[in-house]
């Protein structure tokens, strides 16, 4: 590009507001000039010109910046320094002349800055020390250049030679700063620029230890110098009363924070430690400047800078310093009695930001101190719990005070305040403090002591945790945010209360609460909150407690006349509240109360069932709850699952207990399962399976009576299928509720009722008499459906389980679903027959499954033989063999027997015919769930503990006549592997080596040549599998080769 | 346990009580005699809103190696959940907790959250850990969801 006013005729054109539609190749037309040989001149006499706009000089600059990257010689990177410099300085003289005529320039002059900070990294960093260039401080050339007399461009070499290499004294710099506002500005910048920068700067260098050294031993010095000169300017101003806070005051606090973000960086490279103390000390100062005319002018700011560097890196503040703002904060010193200047700024600035509910600010200031807080955690706790206290017991009571004032703070947390919230935290570390403290270091009140504040510490959180304040926050109707903020804190509190169980134990904390909830007669909202409050904690503390072992606690609830009363009152409350009528507020607190009433519920339903009337209350609460629930909408959902998970704990665990509940409970079933009944298909069938529970306990009028309750459930379900109106939803669901009442009907492992073992075998007779014939009237009614839904997987699903229901039990425990093996061959057969392959034929070979497993001892391999044909090798054969899942599904069947029985399948007919061949050419299957289960086939098959002897001479024959292509087979395969499929190979092929080492050697050698070239790593391969015992080794062997033949790189060293 | 691990998990303890995603939990079991097992936490992801998961949260039980940060942590779901990436021992299969794959000493206890809970909802057909849910996943997609569903008001929020 050779004409200039072209050019710029295209830069302009470049920056106008709406560009054209060919910017892209005005872009590539200036990079083009910006890269060229002439580039470095291009830029000189954009930045030359005199009459050209800002965009123009701004362009100039960016040139500059693209000559300095693609130049690499000293030479280069001087010319471009000098040019750089003589228009950095040049702009600068004009800003400070008159700023408001050359204010627009400012753009242009950071980009200069900009582009002299990156020569100073480059000049100053290791690779190019060997360079003659030597540039110190960029501050002070900065300074000596703009403050220099008018010189002309010829004459700018000398003086900035000069200039470069000169150092400004600290009373001609402060002079120079004091000369103009605009040259002050102009030196903040540059410093601001140069250090961020540097920050930017070292993200992408691995080493810059000399260009840091440079800093530290130069800029640091001259840079804090005017820093700190600004800072106490501000005072100054402050205390002359200036009527406005000054508009320099942002430009100072940005460059303070450059050198923090800077001087911690740098620490955490090891860079060495910079002293920033007397910058704190004036920032500090600053913070706590007020009056009533100007208020707090740079409280927020300083609040905010001491905030990052708390939650960053604290340790960059000296200890006297961290003392000094321990004193203005809390107005006490734990460990000294020093003077705490400025804690009464602390009183006035809490009070301004609460009188005009600057909720934010107030927020930034809770984070700040108590972030503050923990970085003396463990101080506190050593100087509050142990002998090795160096604190003045005054001063460390008076702290305490201050803390749980803080922490008592009385405004709406989360909402209006913060200080509670971030005080868990501390509270938490304190605990947790004191628990890992050995006890032989506690002072003699230390128990005590702990205690005490920890006590405290719970009485101030329970309130704050109640649900008046989640409800302030519904109605101050502000975003979702606040809320989950909230349900945070409370979780959090949780935490806390349990941590704090370690130092209180159930004699201060559990039967605290238990006795707070059980003696509290409600009058008000507000009483349930505060139950509601302690039944949330207490539910965390009894959680993990076994009731049934703990008659002290057990004691206490009984003391606790009303305990039961108001949980129920928290659920019922809820339940009567959840209408959407009553708005979204009361829908979202009625949901907690009736979660936590529910989930308290269930932890202490081992004490509930020790009470016949708490558990009759119990159970109508629940009853008439549930009653009330219809789907309206996705509260009403929410609180009929919580109901219904609460209602099935307390029949698990009260089965015993509730037999006079059985025509109640029939009754209701009854009435829920009706297609017209609202509840949730979730309600209807754990229902079912609460009453399921009951019968299974009811054993004490004999067999026949539970059978009696059986009947009357099943003729309930059979009734409803037969309905006309059924439809496919309600029959499924129906049949779903049948499956729970066979799973409640597994006695549980431990019965509480030892007369339920005695009973066993009479029961256990009776259901293989089954004279009501419900074994008949179920596999009837599963066929009626099925003829229906015969190709429907759901369905399959479910009469699956149903049928299956008894083969988790021994032969001795009684269950009324006791099918025979040819029963539900028959069942299987028939679903085989009818079955979609896809879809429903897991199901059916599940089952199958637990067929074999049970019924084993009496099959033979005939059997075994006749199950494979019929399920695999017969109808679905090919469905099987398209499908990688089907295959799989086969294979898993294969080797379950051949885990238990193995001589059930290798003396099958089809064990040479189907099974070997064909799993043999699974060996290389692309699929990972068949690689998994084929490879665990073959390794049973080369090792397995149960062969008899008859079966080891078997295998051991078969295996070597296929070893070489079984050799083959597997390398070839596992050469194709994806990496995670490797180790699968090689716990197979390390199984083989090791049975049969002479010959896997052999069909070793013989196989891999065929696969690949690469006879030294075949090799290795051979050696190494036949040293290395562990699987990791041979993992690694196996990845080594299969890396190498593959010929892909390693990812680690 | 080495210094830079206790250190590192001091700090992702810090950092997590400070800001964690709404709904998540996590925190440090505790040992027999009471005191913190920094190594074993218990946390709970919760299902994403607007997707078939979002009822429940879903407890895990994060494990870190001796040697953590350099190698990842092993987050577990209880034995048996249903979900395609999750092995039947309720083993994670993510990438990030991948120490060949996308590990790094860098990723947070926050991104090894958010990155689950991301799982729930887009599992990766590509990499199954599981036969049950992967099946239905790929082939049965009604099937697939109903389980889902039930599952989570088996973790109910």
């Amino acid at each position: 590009m050779n004409d200039l006013q072209a050019a710029i005729n295209l830069i302009e054109t470049l920056y106008s507001p709406h560009p054209p539609s060919n910017v892209i190749e005005i872009q590539q037309q200036l990079q083009a000039a910006q890269r060229s040989e002439h580039g470095f001149e291009f830029a000189s006499q954009l930045l030359s010109k005199e009459d050209g706009s800002a965009n123009v000089t701004y362009f100039g600059a960016l040139t500059l910046a693209v000559q300095f990257n693609i130049n690499t010689t000293s030479e280069g990177l001087l010319a471009i320094l000098k040019l750089n410099m003589l228009h950095l300085m040049r702009f600068s003289k004009l800003y400070v002349l008159n700023s408001r005529e050359h204010g627009s320039r400012m753009v242009v002059i950071k980009k200069l800055m900009s582009n002299a900070a990156q020569i100073f990294f480059r000049i100053n960093s290791s690779n190019d020390r060997s360079s003659s260039l030597e540039w110190n401080n960029p501050i002070e050339t900065f300074c000596l250049l703009v403050s220099s007399p008018e010189i002309s461009p010829d004459a700018f070499n000398d003086v900035f030679t000069h200039a470069m290499s000169q150092h400004v004294p600290y009373e001609h710099l402060m002079q120079l700063i004091n000369s103009s506002p605009e040259f002050n500005v102009l030196v903040l910048l540059f410093i601001e620029v140069v250090i961020e920068d540097l920050v930017k700067h070292q993200s992408g260098k691995v080493s810059a230890s000399p260009l840091h050294a440079t800093v530290h031993e130069y800029m640091y010095i001259s840079s804090t110098a005017v820093i700190n000169q600004n800072l106490q300017s501000l005072a100054i101003a402050f205390q002359g009363k200036s009527a406005e806070k000054p508009g320099i005051s942002n430009n100072i606090f940005r460059c303070v924070n450059a050198w923090i973000n800077y001087t911690i960086m740098a620490r955490s490279k090891s860079f060495g430690t910079m002293d920033l103390s007397e910058t704190f000390e004036n920032i500090i100062r600053l913070m706590c400047l007020y009056d009533s005319t100007q208020g707090f002018p740079y409280s927020e700011t300083v609040v905010s800078i001491l905030g990052e560097i708390f939650a960053n890196d604290p340790t960059i503040l000296s200890y006297d310093l961290r003392s000094a703002i321990e004193g203005i904060f809390l107005g006490v010193s734990m460990a000294s009695n020093n003077e705490t200047n400025g804690h009464e700024w602390m009183l006035n600035y809490m009070n301004h930001l609460v009188i005009n509910q600057m909720h934010d600010e107030l927020k930034d200031l809770a984070l700040c101190v108590v972030d503050f807080l923990q970085i003396s955690n463990l101080g506190v706790c050593n100087n509050l719990f142990t002998q090795a206290s160096a604190g003045d017991s005054r001063n460390l009571d008076q702290y305490i005070k201050v803390l749980l004032q803080m922490t008592n703070f009385t405004l709406v947390p989360v909402l209006e305040e913060f200080f509670s919230v971030r005080m868990v935290d501390f509270w938490l570390d304190l605990c947790d403090g004191y628990n890992n403290l050995v006890r032989e270091t506690f002072k003699p009140e230390t128990p005590e002591l702990a205690s005490n504040l920890f006590g405290q510490v719970v009485e101030i959180y329970l309130p704050k945790t109640r649900l008046t304040n989640k409800q302030k926050i519904l109605e101050e109707g502000e975003d979702e945010t606040l809320l989950h903020e909230f349900d945070d804190f409370r979780n959090a509190v949780l935490d806390l209360i349990e941590s704090m169980w370690s130092v209180l134990g159930n004699e201060k904390l559990t039967n605290n609460l238990i006795a707070g909830i059980g003696h509290l007669t409600p009058n008000s909202g507000d009483d349930l909150f505060q139950i509601e409050a302690m039944c949330f904690s207490l539910n965390r503390l009894l959680t993990d407690m076994n009731l049934g072992d703990s008659p002290v606690i057990c004691a206490t609830l009984r003391e606790s006349t009303s305990f039961l009363t108001n949980i129920l009152l928290l659920v019922q409350t809820g339940c009567q509240q959840k209408s959407a009528a009553n708005g979204k507020e009361a829908q979202i607190l009625s949901t907690d109360f009736v979660k936590t009433g529910t989930s308290l519920l269930a932890t202490v339903a081992d004490y509930i069932k020790q009470n016949d009337e708490d558990l009759a209350n119990c159970m109508d609460i629940m009853f008439s709850s549930l009653e009330q629930c219809g789907n309206a909408d996705e509260t009403d959902i929410k609180i009929e699952l919580f109901l219904t998970k609460c209602t099935t704990k307390i029949c698990e665990t009260s089965r015993m207990k509730l037999a006079s509940y059985l025509p109640t409970f029939t009754k209701i079933q009854n009435a829920m399962v009706q297609q017209s009944s609202k509840v949730s298909d979730f309600t209807k069938q754990k229902f079912t399976r609460c009453l399921g529970y009951i019968i299974q306990d009811y054993t004490r009028d004999g067999p026949e009576a539970q059978a009696h309750y059986l009947a009357t459930v099943i003729n309930t379900i059979q009734d409803e299928i037969s309905n006309p109106q059924a439809d496919r939803a309600q029959i499924l669901c129906l049949l779903n509720c049948f499956s729970e009442l066979g799973s409640a009907m597994i006695p549980p492992e431990e019965p509480e009722d030892s007369n339920n073992l005695l009973s066993a075998a009479q029961f256990n007779e009776y259901w293989k008499a089954d004279p009501l014939h419900l074994r008949d009237v179920t596999s009837n009614l599963l066929e009626k459906v099925l003829s229906q839904f015969e190709r429907d997987s759901e369905f399959i699903e479910v009469a699956c389980l149903i049928m299956g229901k008894k083969l988790s039990l021994t032969e001795d425990e009684p269950h009324f679903l006791a099918y025979s093996m040819q029963e539900l061959m028959q069942f299987l057969l028939k679903r085989c027959v009818e079955c979609e392959p896809t879809t429903g034929l897991p199901y059916i070979v599940y089952l199958l499954g637990n067929v074999v497993s049970h019924y084993g001892a009496s099959l033979s391999s005939q059997d075994f033989g006749f199950m494979l044909s019929k399920f695999f090798l017969e109808q679905h054969r090919e469905a099987i063999a398209h499908d990688p899942d089907l295959t799989q599904m086969m294979i898993t069947f294969v080797n379950s027997v051949l885990e238990k029985r193995p001589s059930l399948v290798i003396h099958c007919e089809h064990w040479s015919t189907f099974i070997i061949p064909e799993f043999l050419g699974f060996l290389v299957s692309k699929e990972r769930f068949t690689i998994s289960a084929v490879t665990k086939f073959w390794t049973k098959v080369v090792n397995n503990k149960k062969f008899s002897r008859h079966d080891e001479v078997t295998i051991c024959e078969q295996v070597c006549a296929v070893g070489p292509q079984l050799t083959t087979q597997t390398m070839g395969g596992l050469l194709h592997a994806q990496r995670s499929d490797l180790n699968y190979y090689s716990d197979f092929l390390r199984a083989l080596v090791a049975r049969y080492p002479l010959q896997s050697k052999q069909w070793l050698t013989a196989a891999l040549p065929t696969l690949c070239d690469n006879p030294a790593t075949h090799q290795l391969l051979i050696e190494k599998l036949f040293v290395t015992r562990g699987s990791r080794a041979a993992s690694n062997a196996v990845l080594e080769w299969w890396l190498t033949c593959n010929g892909l790189p390693r990812l680690t060293s | 346990m080495s210094s830079l691990c206790l250190q590192r998990l001091q700090e992702e303890r810090k950092k997590w009580r400070k800001d964690h995603p709404f709904g998540f939990f996590a925190k440090p079991t505790k040992k027999a005699d009471g005191s913190m097992n920094l190594q074993k936490w218990e946390a709970g992801i919760p299902g994403k809103e607007g997707t078939l998961w979002k009822d429940g949260v879903y407890p895990v039980v994060i494990e870190y190696p001796d040697d953590y940060p350099s190698k990842p942590p092993k987050v577990k779901f209880p034995a048996g959940f249903y979900h395609p990436n999750i092995y039947p021992s309720g083993t994670v299969c993510l990438s990030i907790l991948n120490e060949d794959q996308d590990w790094r000493p860098a990723i947070t206890l926050k991104q090894i959250a958010l990155g689950i809970q991301d799982l729930l909802n887009s599992p990766n057909p590509d990499s199954p850990a599981q036969e049950p849910a992967w099946r239905a996943f790929s082939k049965n997609r009604k099937e697939y969801e109903r389980n889902v569903i039930e599952q989570a008001k088996e973790y109910t929020k």
